[in-house]
């Protein structure tokens, strides 16, 4: 059994951090887990049974008090990042809703308003990606 | 071992110096420098979920470095060193902790006198 459940234990683990560091920075994210995954190469190695592979992970802590830790230290980056969701789903709804409404414009044929206002409701979701994208990058 | 809050909080304000201790003189991996901290006093414990986070921080700062190397024939590991910036702040600690120690000793003492040191 012994590295079968440790490596079961390590890949739940894992996945769990996978979710709940989903408001850190990308660079903060991909750090944590590099060292997680280092943390359980070296502890785990050669034959671990069930209980010193749950030793291992007790002592990381959770992936929620991890993910705690790496906020507390840096709140803003965590608030930054919460921004930038929140403008990505904007970006999404206007586009839908911008596209709609140029649909409906080709459909109806002609210049409506509701085609004038699909086109600056598109224009405006290409731009927050645009600047999502662009604070992403600089995040990185 | 379960710990008061007061200690749990004092031991977290304590994990600065103390992860720079552990790396003083010889770069460490992660794993290392968790056992370390472990082995060196019960009432530490395991400080949960904070010695990664806390490395990362410290190396932000520019109080350690880290990359990834290879030694004694084993796999590359991301090894952490001490800066000479985090050795004047473990230093500047040492020399601090002292008075400090002896303050609290006073102040939690039931007759408000020194206890000596320990």
């Amino acid at each position: 059994m012994t590295n079968d459940t440790a490596y079961t234990l390590a890949s739940k683990y894992l996945a769990e951090f996978d979710r709940a560091s989903k408001l850190l920075p990308l660079s903060e994210r991909a750090r944590l887990r590099e060292q997680i995954r280092e943390h359980f190469n070296d502890a785990l190695a050669g034959s671990v049974d069930a209980a010193k592979a749950q030793l291992t992970i007790d002592e990381l802590g959770t992936p929620a008090e991890v993910v705690a830790a790496a906020s507390t230290q840096r709140p803003a980056l965590i608030a930054r990042v919460m921004l930038l969701r929140i403008l990505q789903a904007v970006a999404i709804v206007c586009g839908a809703a911008g596209l709609a409404g140029v649909v409906f414009n080709i459909i109806v044929g002609g210049l409506t308003a509701v085609g004038i206002l699909g086109t600056v409701l598109v224009a405006l979701s290409v731009l927050i990606v645009w600047l999502c994208v662009r604070a992403i990058r600089r995040q990185r | 071992m379960s710990v008061s809050d007061s200690t749990a909080q004092l031991r977290r304000g304590a994990l600065v110096p103390i992860v720079l201790a552990t790396l003083e003189g010889r770069p460490t991996y992660g794993l290392r420098v968790l056992k370390r901290i472990r082995t060196a006093d019960e009432v530490l414990g395991t400080p949960e979920g904070t010695v990664y986070p806390l490395l990362n921080r410290l190396e932000r700062a520019s109080l350690i470095s880290s990359d990834w190397t290879t030694r004694d024939d084993h796999r590359p590991r991301r090894y952490y060193t001490l800066t000479d910036m985090g050795q004047r702040e473990l230093d500047q600690f040492r020399e601090e902790w002292p008075e400090f120690r002896r303050a609290l000793d006073t102040l939690l003492s039931p007759t408000g006198q020194p206890t000596g040191d320990r």
